[in-house]
């Protein structure tokens, strides 16, 4: 399909919201903005779906209820739960701040069902605004950091430190970023999932037919070498080892074959992963909420969760959610942490049971967690259903697409993003407290996460009753 | 096509050769972590040093209890602003040894500077703490403005963000005292002190004033306590564009490894001592003829020294927590 050819009348919604999406995925790096863009997003989906001309059938609707269902809860419950309402000033506030939040990261997903329905514009359209807006971002940045510090300047000036307001804060830990008007400080750790984010998306390229789709190729080519470059250049060295990983397995998926059904093997042990996975949250969910933190002071237990520089934050975020500041709260444990506790001197945020760091000063790495702190123990469960549908649905995308530059595409920046943010995650990015507020969500107002969302509702596809539907769509097309 | 690569050449080198400008001053962290004065120094920065300038020196006594004299020394833990009693014990119990009879030096409430604890016409909170940290608590150092004497009258708020880079960024934050934050938040001089370039030229100035403490690594004593009195003759240099002023103010007393909070709020009305602050664009501080009770014990290697490079085994640092131009105007 001709580009030129899809910008008629008829496509005015969807071409208006391809800019928006443009809009979005550039937005400043302000959060608001990226939740403003959603909820026009939301608006025009609604129009586009009810617009869109085409029955669904019951199974259909079932399956993807059962992929939105938990995917409307998550996001419900960290935007309109105890910690969202908690965090302004007035609950009024906290309600429109957090229902613009909803909208925005509901509107991205239903966008791209609504785009993807939308047979008389090429999908990738859609993401050629989606990822230019994200490489202009990006590449400010880029020239800022440029700049502002020279080139590799995390090694250069690796364990040296510069002060502002008499406070010393390392310089090989940050990287300029694009905030409104103004350049911002930012954690090198959130720095690099942008970079991790547009890198990835270069794994499409291992899949192109540089003959036929040449322009697909220089625009990927040239997004994800901005990504790359941004990494190399600083260098970000969490996004280039993620970023690795993502292209070696690209690379061994170029050469495998696909069977028509997935193996069995493949069925059998994603049931056991995920019920050992399972079994381990339960039990660890246990020690925590059974306050037997003895448990974790000693041995084997200790090494793992006390001293890990990757688990006692998960451990101390989960203890602050359930033990608002040291007393045991029920409605956070499901609903979400009230991140602030008062008393006659001041307001301070909470902290765990058994640490005296405020759950804001802990180095929570893992974005899986937030939910459980933004949502409670429901957002958290329904955001797991929804990262474990997500996985299926990818899966599914690259299998039923036999593996096309486009499966590629999502496939690469999914994997890219969950990987980092689950490692690397950085919820505290601004360096100096005065540029922004503090706490920065991974989801709420998230170009990255927003940017994910609408690919995810663009690859949509029924993820649950495949058989039954797809047996009873042949019985139909055989009466 | 030639030309185009040259262009894409000279933008690289502009690009590399333009800024860098958040990698300038950086220092390394030993200087706020070790525990050897020796170390712990600022040492060797003397930017303001020119042989050209034309000296004008002055001697400056402090104001005692007969009301004579031209600076003010006071010393209260957390609160400088009081009276500086020799005879009165530390705030842990321990003795100031100072071994002879010295008189009282008024603190800014008694010396008649009260009014510097006050802002906009309206007194400020008792407390002079700064709560300068950016502890990520949502009421931050900015809420402090106004109601805290440090915050409110520190440079970083009066002369704006000029003054909240660098290492000496730790003298202009508002943070008066230790506070629990140890070498984080305090510049040690040795005899031989620094002298800077002020970000902006001042206009106009009530007072100057500097908060410090004493501090050694020589701990224990013979069994004796280790919190004492020490005497020094603070040197303050106003530098302006073509002479300076070299302030001597003789024997300030010091309040030396007796706590983070005991520190002292020493200084001068502009008016009284009759300078015009109009025109200053940089300041010095050092200090000579240190003494206290631990100077005498002790021979060669093992004298204590406020000089980093006399090869002593123990150092004394003075330990400067804030300097201000309070009330000040700032011109460009």
């Amino acid at each position: 399909m001709k580009i030129k050819a899809m910008f008629t009348k008829d496509n005015a919604l969807p071409l208006i919201g391809a800019f928006v999406l443009a809009v979005l995925a550039f937005s400043f790096g302000e959060s608001l903005l990226v939740s403003v863009a959603g909820t026009i997003l939301f608006a025009l989906a609604i129009l586009l779906l009810f617009g869109a001309n085409r029955k669904f059938d019951k199974g259909e609707k079932v399956s993807f209820w059962m992929y939105a269902g938990p995917f409307l809860l998550f996001l419900l419950t960290c935007s309109l739960g105890v910690f969202q309402i908690n965090s302004y000033a007035n609950a009024f506030s906290g309600i429109v701040a957090g229902l613009l939040s909803f909208l925005g990261m509901a509107g991205c997903f239903f966008f791209g069902i609504a785009a993807k329905l939308e047979r008389k514009i090429d999908r990738w359209l859609f993401v050629y605004f989606l990822l230019g807006g994200l490489a202009l971002l990006v590449l400010v940045s880029w020239i800022s950091t440029m700049v502002l510090y020279g080139p590799w300047h995390t090694i250069i000036y690796a364990g040296k430190q510069y002060y502002w307001h008499g406070v010393a804060y390392d310089v090989d830990n940050e990287a300029a970023f694009l905030l409104g008007t103004s350049i911002a400080r930012v954690s090198i750790n959130y720095a690099g999932g942008f970079s991790t984010v547009l890198a990835s998306s270069g794994t499409a390229l291992l899949f192109i037919d540089w003959k036929k789709e040449r322009g697909k190729g220089i625009f990927l080519s040239v997004v994800a070498g901005i990504g790359i470059l941004f990494a190399i250049s600083v260098p970000l060295v969490a996004s280039i080892a993620v970023t690795a990983v993502v292209y070696l397995l690209a690379l061994g998926l170029r050469f495998m074959k696909l069977k028509e059904e997935a193996p069995k093997w493949i069925k059998i042990a994603s049931i056991a992963i995920v019920s050992v996975f399972g079994i381990v949250l339960a039990a660890y969910f246990g020690i925590i909420l059974s306050n037997s933190n003895s448990l974790f002071s000693e041995g084997i237990l200790r090494k793992i969760f006390n001293n890990g520089r990757w688990t006692k934050p998960i451990n101390d975020v989960i203890s602050a959610t359930f033990y608002h500041n040291g007393d045991a709260s029920f409605l956070s444990l499901l609903f979400g942490m009230n991140p602030f506790y008062s008393t006659s001197v001041g307001t301070y945020y909470n902290r765990s049971l058994w640490s005296s760091t405020p759950w804001i000063s802990t180095d929570l790495k893992t974005f899986e967690i937030v939910p459980f702190m933004e949502g409670g123990l429901v957002g958290f469960l329904s955001f797991l259903a929804f990262l474990f549908s997500s996985i299926v649905l990818v899966y599914l995308l690259i299998h039923d697409e036999k593996k096309s530059p486009f499966s590629l595409l999502v496939g690469g920046i999914g994997l890219g993003y969950a990987a980092y943010m689950t490692f690397f995650m950085d919820m505290t990015p601004y360096v100096l407290q005065s540029e922004a507020n503090a706490y920065v969500s991974p989801f709420g107002g998230s170009v990255l996460f927003s940017s994910v969302l609408f690919l995810v509702g663009l690859s949509y596809r029924p993820v649950y009753f495949r058989r039954k539907f797809a047996l009873e769509v042949r019985a139909n097309e055989e009466e | 096509m030639k030309k185009n690569k040259t262009t894409w050449a000279l933008a690289l080198v502009s690009l590399s050769l333009a800024g860098c400008s958040n990698v300038k001053g950086l220092m390394d962290p030993s200087i706020n972590i070790n525990s050897d004065f020796e170390a712990f120094y600022y040492l060797g920065y003397h930017e303001m040093d020119d042989g050209s300038l034309e000296v004008e020196s002055r001697e400056l006594t402090p104001i005692l209890e007969d009301g004579t004299g031209d600076y003010f020394n006071g010393s209260v833990y957390g609160d400088g602003s009081q009276n500086f009693d020799p005879s009165q014990k530390g705030r842990q119990g321990k003795a100031i040894d100072n071994g002879q009879d010295l008189p009282v030096h008024l603190g800014l409430r008694d010396a008649g500077y009260s009014d510097m604890l006050s802002y906009n016409g309206s007194s400020l909170a008792t407390t002079v703490s700064a709560n300068w940290v950016l502890s990520k608590e949502p009421n931050g150092d900015d809420g402090k403005i106004g109601t805290d004497f440090g915050k409110t009258k520190c440079l970083s708020t009066v002369g704006g963000d000029a003054f909240a880079y660098g290492y000496l960024s730790k003298l202009y934050n508002g943070q008066m005292y230790c506070a629990g934050t140890h070498s984080l938040s305090f510049v040690s001089i040795d005899e031989t002190g620094f002298s800077t370039r002020l970000p902006r030229q001042l206009s106009d100035s009530d007072y100057f004033l500097v908060s410090f403490r004493g501090g050694s690594d020589d701990r224990s004593h013979d069994g004796d306590t280790t919190a004492r009195l020490s005497i020094i003759d603070l040197k303050i240099d106003l530098y302006y564009s073509s002479s300076v002023v070299e302030l001597t103010l003789k024997d300030t007393y010091v309040n030396t490894d007796n706590g983070g909070e005991a520190c002292s709020f020493t200084g001068f009305s502009f008016e009284d001592i009759g300078i015009d602050p109009n025109g200053l664009v940089g300041y010095g501080i050092s200090y000579s003829n240190y003494r206290d009770s631990f100077l005498d014990v002790g021979e060669g290697d093992g004298k204590i020294s406020a000089l980093a490079s006399d090869e002593s085994e123990t150092h004394f640092g003075l330990l400067l927590y804030e300097v201000m131009f309070v009330d000040s105007i700032w011109a460009s």
